[in-house]
């Protein structure tokens, strides 16, 4: 289970939020709100991209707030910008994988089928619309296998249908490795194809 | 806490940064007390001193001034007409000039306007006298013009094409007049990069040595740099060398902190046309379109016409007659060397501190010792560097004989400065995109380096090591300091035979030079890119 617990945050301008949160494990949690109110925030304090001023980040007890982003049992989906431009669909999903897993291609090429993006292995991300590059970027996610998963408004470059169709897929994969998975959207007809609960953030 | 460290890269930066300051301070200690012994306040020297850098200033200023006024106006039609492929291939040309050895073009501009040039010659055809020899301040500033106007003309298309498409849309539906237009739209976008580039043009023409060597014409027409030359070689006055270079460092330093108040940062990078024209109310009319064609005219036949002088002058006998000289292949094989290792060299050192300088900045620790090596190296043109490095060692070992090595280190550290603008734009701008994506993918470290910022890096990589190799094959600064009938280099042989008279060799040569710049240059940008286009993970 993901416990976020008495966490408090200062931005620089002096904007402060505070997160009390638990997501357990097979669950999505889609994080809701006007612009502004901390919701990308607290996915940069899950993922390790800011600090907390107080309070515990914790999965299944263990707490990794002191754990760089790296060594988190986290990955993540950013609005724009998850793929190097220089290198194809397949060498980016395979450069953020561990090297056991690199090669193991039924996996990858699975993973392109199941999101709708088989046959782009070998296209280079600006030859591609943004809503593939966003599908290749949630494949390379699928395949880290980390416990938790957080995705950043990922899906707004998708059309509707698109995005149902990554939803579902969405929803099999996280209950099957029983993953914890936190959402950022702005539209809510996403909670409401999910089945998910939502947690609406407000100034 | 922060997940932003600076990693090894870091020290290894500041520590060459650390080497870099070292190398500059023991260069102006030595000049410094070159300059202190014998010190001579004889009314003729202060005189003298004073005559050299004003004239320097002078011919700098207006170099600056001609140069922008042919480049604005050239700018603007080059915009308006930008859908035509001439004007493209005039921003094309463009370029040239800034891998042009300053020998090929001094060669070119004497084939178009010299006494027995293609202008004279057209004269001539036509029943007229020819032109008078093309020596003296008239040819230095000709020379500057060559070289900084298509500079300018790029960085000044460059802001006119970043002027917002929505702007020049409302221009044309509100109907505005040229005038309008150039004061409401084009000037506020101008004006941000006008002054800087001035300040740079101002920098490069005070530091010009080999054109006003070429084409001074005698002791009336001199500057700081071509006096130094002078004291140092022919006079051995070292402690006139060492005021006059002192001089020149100081006026360098302030026009370089001018510069980087004006500019920050982005002097090096600004070039390049990215937005779309849309076409506005009397663009087409007759008269607009004669004093566009005009002004591209004259523009061409400054900066384009030399290049053409020097394919047609440059290929006959003459050229077969230059290959035969022993003289001319160990020259190409020294150049050749000098300019692949500095440019290797250069680009290294400069990847190493840009690297340093972008870990850095992230990590929010200072960078300013970076900076400040680099910043040096500008403000530290190279015949004052080399003098220092003459003074510093000829006490202690035959310079003469380190002549290939100095040359090496000299064209290398002239370089630096260049290659490190542009390596540093570009990896600031990867490390804002692709810092927390590759932390998320535990993405770290010489695998990070290796995978993601070398191959995005590659286009810039080339560049750098193009122009790097471009300016130090093309050098011929460092080399006048440091040759000898034993050590030539390309340029010095041009300039060897020019001084001797022999026009057609001396176009051939030129000819030759200008290939292997622009096929050195090319061969690093192109297998640059092609490295970064295919690299697996």
């Amino acid at each position: 289970m993901l416990e976020i617990r008495g966490v408090s945050f200062t931005r620089p301008g002096g904007l402060s939020f505070s997160y009390d949160i638990t997501v357990a494990e097979g669950e999505i949690l889609a994080v809701q709100g006007p612009s502004g109110v901390g919701k990308t925030t607290l996915l940069d304090l899950i993922a390790g991209f800011e600090y907390p001023d107080s309070g515990s980040i914790s999965w299944n007890g263990s707490n990794f707030l002191a754990s760089p982003p790296w060594e988190r049992p986290v990955t993540t989906v950013f609005q724009s910008d998850n793929l190097f431009t220089h290198l194809t669909c397949l060498e980016n999903v395979r450069i953020g994988l561990p090297s056991i897993k690199r090669d193991d291609h039924a996996a990858i090429n699975a993973a392109f089928t199941r999101l709708g993006i088989d046959g782009l292995q070998n296209r280079l991300p600006d030859a591609i619309s943004g809503g593939q590059q966003q599908r290749v970027a949630l494949a390379r996610a699928l395949l880290r296998d980390k416990p938790v998963l957080l995705l950043d408004e990922s899906f707004s470059a998708l059309d509707w249908p698109t995005r149902q169709g990554c939803f579902d897929s969405l929803r099999e994969i996280t209950e099957t490795r029983q993953m914890a998975v936190l959402f950022v959207s702005h539209d809510e007809r996403d909670s409401t194809h999910l089945g998910c609960k939502s947690l609406q953030l407000t100034a | 806490m922060s997940w932003r460290r600076p990693g090894p890269v870091s020290g290894l930066g500041l520590g060459l940064a650390a080497g870099l300051l070292l190398l500059a301070l023991a260069s102006i200690g030595a000049l410094i007390g070159a300059a202190g012994t014998g010190y001579d306040t004889a009314s003729h020297t202060t005189g003298y001193i004073r005559h050299v850098a004003g004239f320097t200033f002078f011919q700098a200023a207006l170099s600056a001034i001609l140069a922008l006024a042919l480049a604005l106006p050239a700018a603007r039609a080059c915009w308006r007409r930008a859908s035509s492929w001439n004007t493209n291939l005039l921003i094309l040309f463009a370029f040239l000039p800034v891998v042009m050895p300053t020998t090929v073009a001094a060669t070119g501009l004497i084939g178009v306007w010299g006494q027995r040039g293609v202008i004279s010659q057209l004269l001539q055809s036509a029943g007229a006298p020819p032109l008078p020899p093309v020596y003296g301040l008239g040819a230095v500033l000709l020379a500057h013009v060559f070289f900084n106007a298509p500079l300018m003309l790029r960085i000044l298309a460059g802001a006119l094409g970043g002027i917002p498409q929505a702007q020049w849309r409302l221009a044309a539906q509100w109907g505005l007049s040229d005038l309008e237009r150039f004061w409401k739209i084009e000037w506020p976008s101008l004006r941000r990069v006008i002054p800087g580039l001035l300040a740079l043009v101002f920098l490069l023409c005070f530091t010009s040595f080999s054109l006003v060597l070429m084409l001074g014409g005698g002791p009336a027409v001199t500057t700081l740099e071509v006096s130094i030359y002078t004291a140092l070689r022919f006079d051995f006055d070292l402690p006139m060398a060492g005021k006059l270079a002192l001089l020149q460092l100081m006026i360098c330093a302030g026009v370089v902190i001018l510069l980087t108040m004006l500019t920050g940062q982005s002097w090096a990078g600004a070039a390049g046309r990215t937005g779309q024209t849309v076409p506005q109310r009397g663009d087409n009319a007759i008269a607009t379109r004669a004093v566009d064609g005009m002004i591209l005219m004259i523009f061409v036949s400054v900066t384009v016409l030399p290049l053409f002088a020097i394919l047609w002058r440059g290929i006959g006998p003459q050229l077969v007659a230059v290959l035969a000289w022993p003289a001319f292949w160990q020259a190409t094989l020294t150049s050749l060397a000098i300019a692949l290792l500095s440019g290797l060299l250069a680009t290294g050192i400069a990847l190493v501190l840009a690297t340093a300088r972008s870990r850095r900045a992230v990590a929010g620790l200072a960078v300013w010792p970076l900076d400040l090596a680099i910043s040096l190296y500008l403000a530290v043109s190279a015949i004052v560097l080399g003098t220092g490095i003459f003074i510093l060692l000829r006490t202690v070992a035959d310079v003469f004989l380190l002549a290939p090595l100095l040359v090496l280190l000299g064209n290398m550290l002239v370089a630096l400065p260049f290659a490190y603008r542009i390596l540093e734009g570009r990896l600031a701008s990867l490390a804002a995109a692709q810092d927390r994506l590759c932390a998320a993918l535990d993405i770290r470290g010489w695998r990070r380096f290796r995978l993601v910022t070398l191959p995005a890096l590659a286009p810039e990589i080339g560049y750098a090591a193009g122009l790097s190799s471009a300016l130090s094959l093309g050098d011929m600064t460092i080399v006048a300091l440091f040759g000898s009938q034993q050590f030539q280099t390309l340029p010095w042989l041009l300039y060897q035979t020019m001084a001797r008279y022999r026009a057609g060799e001396a176009a051939a040569l030129a000819l030759w030079l200008l290939g292997l710049t622009l096929l050195l240059f090319s061969v690093f940008v192109l297998s640059a890119k092609l490295a970064g286009r295919r690299n697996h993970a």
